[in-house]
């Protein structure tokens, strides 16, 4: 009874209250947690213009002495701005300087009084720059920015304890600063090469010495060593380890690398002695490595440099007063281009940065830049808000002096923007269909519904994209063993047949492909795409791959001629035409490419040519399956008729470092760009050319310190032309700072880039098959200063971008459709 | 009992050096990626040299053990929250990945026995069908199938819910607000799906079984009604399996889903370790494995122990 009683009372008849009373509970602890502090939320201001953007990941540094991916500078985009800005200008439809940080910048060398100190020769322009200092600078929290401010901050950007991931643009690259190499440096001792370029060393094979001690030193009494992990020009960005695979019994028939490492110390330097020497020498003298004598050891010997202490005074950043800098460069340079390096700079704000600074092992950082309580703003927008992972929120700088100077007019209506950090891009179309993101970037997939938007934009990129490949027979064959078994013979030892590659070249139909297989890319027949200009500076005009010389380059290669009797008038007609698609030609050098590796016993019946070509670092996508399955057609199409018919597969993957896997030939091809530096296409093409400067990705059969190219030219200037024959590496080194036609005229310039842009192709070291556009869609909410694209200033800017909507009016636009906006 | 304990810790910290000692030899094994351009490249190497990464890996491993000993310092990040002590990276990404493991939860788990009792209740009914088919649905299919299907139907296509979670910002500086909640709806739904479903299975199971014991007949005959007896004795006996999962999915809180945060922009912990890995933030890695190993490996001796309080007939080191 008592049972029945206490039973009752906690159960009703139907049993169900005890349950109801635990979802109670439940639900009340729920919305206790939802109502425990009724935030006030962050609603923008409904008369403002706020900026609704995205990013897919969080920069993780944006000090500019450390920023290292361009996701990092997305920041700084914001909230710095340099001596000058690139300007987009409305009344004349072009661009304009507009100084910004700087009131004037002028080349004074002429004048400059103290030229013997700084090693200016007489005669020479373009090394002293006199900057005056815009006096109405400040840090967003008010403080002034004055010369002392710049000088600070690169006397910490050439900090040598700090090892400064962008130092090296201010000591070595085209604005160096004279001395600022000796300071970066001063008084550290470190390993440096023996081998410094075109077969010339500091210490000579035949000049070593035998030491009591049994290693070998210079003639000066400097120990020798070989290193085993530093990268070596001689091994064009490699190092000894690199190639350990090759080091090895079963490859040179001495395991060269165990018996040096084990001689090594924890830092990998070998002592240079008979017995180390014969080790190495077993390897270089192999013939998986060319047979080199003995001389060549030379190339892999370094040695401790002790740079001597250098001070400050030696560097050519020199205060003039409180707002006036002389910029004196250790190589001349010309107005266009110092200005352009100078739309960014290398400011940091000093309390911040030194109260950030802490040493882990030897190496001095700072974490100025991670956040915003230590970061300090200085351009039209600081940062309020950085939410990792979620979100950037900006703001109006008050403190910046362009609200009020009277010269901004009209300019950076945006009042606000924030930029949410999403990755799916499903969810980024769907914000923006919702009227919460004014800009999307379009997929390959999207443009089967985007394609006709009226506001879409196609914003051109540098980049084209090429297939490279290992053309080293002995490599290929090396890498078609390891992929064959017993039941399959796989032969990629046909690619080191230029017939072959051209084949596939003239296979591939490029207007079909970016058609299909991309979001807006274009076909691309060169290296060197549209948005390069060879002259910027004296002809705003002088687009690369408009120039007469670059379109010849491609008549050349794809063999389409002009003129009388011929299919095509003009050069301009011919060059139109072109479309790199030749499946008649292409079938006949398949078998001319058989025919010959067949009687050279390079190919058999029965072989299988199974290519693996990564093309991204981790995650394949459908547009990159489309792209593979495409190509793949244009080959099957190609190959029809021919021994090779249904032999030839190429299927992509993945591989983290697919440019490098190429390069020491661990895989057969792989697909990449090179990019950037579009008003100097003379340095870019040295990522091809110029093993000092880059990684070569085509290196594995093809050497640019080695090869040979001839161009014919009025070198002179007298009016007759000459025929001169030199490496890759020189005619490219020749058109660059320091070689012996940097300052030439522009044509000559211009002529000996369309030679290498023409050899290099020929070649087939690599085919080349579209250049990079990114397509965006744009809101309604949104203007830009133009929706013409130009390289100099895209589409106007924050600077110029205005509204069609304030925030108030957009919320309620975006209701009245029915909370989805369609732009298809 | 208290012997059994001692001696599940002890190996736990075993385990748990290790799995230490495994993962930082693997992780400092892969071969960093440097930059192309030459110069940037030096300056790469010589970074890394001072930071002490070209020391032997033994040597390596001794001073990351000795900074954690005397200074209790798991090190640095220095590719995803550049120079950010590691604990900062995990903790900073931590609360948004625990509230919505928690409110998942606290959906899923009432709702997920409610209706595998219900189902036990009306076995071979159509009721019963109906779930089981339900519930091999909901089992079957990965949770970011349904992320993508709440997004576009609750969030996109209706407006009911935003289509990611809000900002710390935007939410009024908390996580605890009705703007932030209202954010982590959808979320929390994907999430929940497979856990009501797979909760709902077992407790079904479990149920049936002990429906049809012969202690079961006995309370009925004790005069219990049908549903006095189901939950004063059968539920009891039908959660000493079921209780131990619901603890270890508490534990399992501090998990990050890499999908879902991903699709709904949840600045959580779900891509930390991949992330760690791909960039080879080595600091990151070994943080955020150990904490994971220590917390898996602690769970698991919590769970032992929990079968011992719920069911005596278990409890260890009783005669």
């Amino acid at each position: 009874m008592l049972i029945y009683r206490r039973e009752n009372y906690f159960m009703k008849k139907n049993g169900k209250t005890g349950v109801i009373k635990l979802f109670s509970l439940i639900f009340a602890v729920m919305m206790l947690i939802s109502f425990a502090s009724c935030g006030k939320k962050d609603k923008d201001d409904p008369n403002g213009y706020t900026l609704n953007e995205y990013i897919g990941a969080t920069p993780d540094k944006w000090n500019a002495h450390t920023w290292e991916t361009s996701g990092d500078r997305y920041i700084p985009g914001y909230t710095e701005i340099g001596f000058v800005d690139i300007a987009y200008d409305p009344q004349t439809g072009g661009w304009k300087w507009a100084y910004e940080m700087a009131d004037a910048m002028e080349d004074v060398t002429a004048d400059f009084a103290d030229k013997e100190k700084w090693g200016i020769e007489e005669g020479q322009t373009g090394r002293v720059w006199k900057i005056s200092l815009n006096q109405a600078a400040k840090w967003a929290d008010g403080t002034p920015i004055n010369a002392d401010t710049y000088i600070y901050a690169m006397q910490q950007l050439l900090n040598p304890e700090m090892k400064n991931y962008r130092a090296n643009s201010y000591y070595s690259d085209d604005i160096a600063i004279v001395g600022a190499y000796d300071y970066f440096y001063s008084g550290s001792t470190s390993k440096v090469q023996n081998y410094k370029g075109e077969n010339t060393y500091v210490y000579p094979y035949e000049t070593w010495v035998l030491g009591d001690d049994g290693v070998y030193t210079g003639e000066d009494g400097t120990k020798l060593y070989f290193g085993l992990n530093d990268v070596l020009a001689y091994l064009q960005g490699e190092s000894l380890t690199s190639y350990k695979d090759y080091m090895t019994e079963a490859q040179c028939g001495i395991n060269a690398y165990d018996l040096l490492a084990a001689k090594a110390d924890d830092k990998g330097y070998v002592p240079v002695t008979d017995e180390t020497k014969d080790i190495l020498f077993g390897f270089t003298s192999a013939p998986v490595w060319g047979k080199e004598t003995e001389d060549l050891l030379a190339a892999y010997v370094l040695y401790d440099f002790t740079f001597p202490v250098f001070d400050w005074e030696g560097v050519g950043l020199v205060k003039v007063d409180d707002y006036t800098l002389y910029y004196i460069c250790a190589e001349p340079i010309s107005q266009f281009n110092f200005y352009v390096n100078m739309t960014s700079i290398w400011l940091v704000y000093e309390k911040l940065y030194e109260a950030g600074k802490s040493k882990v092992g030897d190496l001095v950082a700072t974490n100025y830049g991670t956040a915003v309580n230590n970061y300090m703003s200085y351009g039209p927008y600081k940062l309020v808000s950085f939410e990792k992972d979620k979100q950037i929120v900006f703001e109006k700088n008050e403190n910046w002096y362009g609200y009020t100077d009277g010269k901004h007019e009209g300019q950076y209506q945006t009042d606000k923007i924030r930029c949410a950090i999403v990755s799916d891009h499903n969810t980024q179309l769907e914000l923006f269909e919702t009227g919460k993101l004014d800009s999307v970037e379009l997929s390959s997939d999207d443009m089967n519904e985007y394609r006709h938007s009226d506001n879409l934009l196609k914003v051109p990129q540098t980049y084209t994209f090429r297939y490279f490949f290992v053309t080293d027979k002995e490599v290929l064959k090396t890498l078609s063993e390891n992929a064959s078994s017993d039941s399959k013979s796989v032969n990629k030892v046909i690619l080191a047949y230029d017939d072959f590659r051209h084949a596939m070249s003239l296979a591939i139909d490029r207007a079909d492909y970016v058609l299909k297989g991309t979001a807006g890319h274009d076909a691309a027949f060169g290296l060197i795409n549209s948005l390069y200009y060879y002259d910027i500076e004296h002809d705003p005009d002088s687009v690369y791959r408009k120039s007469d010389e670059a379109k010849q380059v491609i008549c050349d290669i794809y063999d389409v001629k002009y003129g009388e009797g011929e299919k095509y008038a003009t050069l301009d007609e011919a060059y139109e035409s072109v479309t790199g698609y030749d499946v008649d030609k292409a079938r006949e050098l398949f078998q001319k490419a058989w025919d010959e590796a067949y009687a050279a016993g390079d190919v058999k019946d029965g072989d299988v040519f199974e290519f693996t070509c990564p093309v991204v670092k981790k995650e394949l996508t459908a547009e990159d399956m489309t792209q593979q399955n495409l190509i793949q057609g244009y080959i099957d199409a190609a190959i029809a008729g021919t021994p090779f018919e249904g032999k030839v597969t190429i299927t992509y993957t993945t591989n983290e470092d697919r440019y490098a896997a190429v390069g020491e030939g661990r895989i057969e091809m792989a697909r990449g760009a090179w990019g950037g530096g579009a008003f100097y296409p003379y340095s870019m093409i040295r990522c091809y050319v110029d093993p000092s400067y880059t990684e070569i990705h085509e290196r594995c059969g093809f050497d640019p310190t080695q090869e040979t190219m001839s161009i014919t030219a009025d070198f002179d200037g007298n009016g007759t032309e000459e025929t001169l024959k030199d490496s890759y590496y020189n005619w490219g080194a020749s058109i660059n700072p320091g070689g012996k036609y940097n300052l030439a005229d522009g044509k000559l310039k211009l002529k000996i880039l369309a030679a290498i842009e023409k050899n290099l192709i020929e070649q087939y070291h690599f085919i080349i098959l579209s250049s990079e556009n990114l397509v965006t869609i744009y809101s309604d909410k949104i203007k830009y200063g133009t929706t013409q694209y130009d390289v100099m200033y895209e589409f106007g800017g924050i600077r110029w971008l205005t509204y069609n909507y304030n925030n108030g009016e957009w919320e309620q636009y975006v209701k009245d459709n029915g909370g989805t906006l369609n732009y298809k | 009992m208290f012997k059994y304990v001692l001696k599940r810790i002890a190996l736990v910290f075993v385990t748990f050096f290790i799995i230490m000692t495994m993962c930082f030899i693997l992780i400092k094994l892969l071969q960093p990626e440097k930059p192309m351009l030459g110069a940037q490249a030096a300056m790469e190497l010589a970074r890394r040299e001072a930071l002490g990464y070209n020391k032997p890996i033994l040597v390596q491993y001794a001073i990351y053990l000795k900074n954690i000993v005397t200074k209790w310092d798991w090190g640095t990040s220095w590719e995803i929250d550049y120079m950010a002590p590691v604990n900062e990276v995990i903790f900073d990404r931590l609360l948004p990945t625990v509230l919505i493991n928690l409110y998942s939860m606290i959906f899923s788990v009432p709702f997920g026995i409610m209706i595998g009792i219900y189902a036990a209740l009306k076995k071979n009914r159509w009721q019963d069908h109906l779930i089981s088919t339900w519930i091999m649905i909901f089992v079957s299919v990965p949770s970011y199938v349904y992320a993508f299907i709440v997004q576009y139907f609750l969030s996109y296509k209706t407006g009911w819910f935003p289509l990611i979670m809000s900002s710390y910002a935007d939410a009024g500086g908390t996580f605890f607000s009705w703007t932030m909640f209202h954010s982590m709806v959808l979320p929390v739904l994907a999430l929940s799906f497979s856990t009501i479903a797979s909760l709902a299975r077992y407790t079904r199971a479990e149920l049936t079984e002990v429906l049809t014991s012969d202690f079961m007949l006995l309370a009925r005959t004790k005069g219990l009604t049908s549903r006095q007896a189901t939950t004063r004795h059968a539920l009891r006996n039908a959660m000493v399996p079921i209780l131990p999962m619901i603890i270890s999915m508490f534990i399992g809180v501090l998990d990050g889903s890499l999908i879902i945060e991903k699709i709904f922009a949840v600045p959580g912990v779900g891509g930390l370790y991949l992330n760690s890995i791909n960039l080879l933030d080595y600091d990151v890695f070994m943080a955020v494995g150990m904490f994971y190993t220590f917390i898996n490996l602690s769970s698991m001796i919590v769970i032992d122990l929990s079968y011992g309080f719920i069911d005596p007939r278990v409890r260890m080191g009783e005669r």
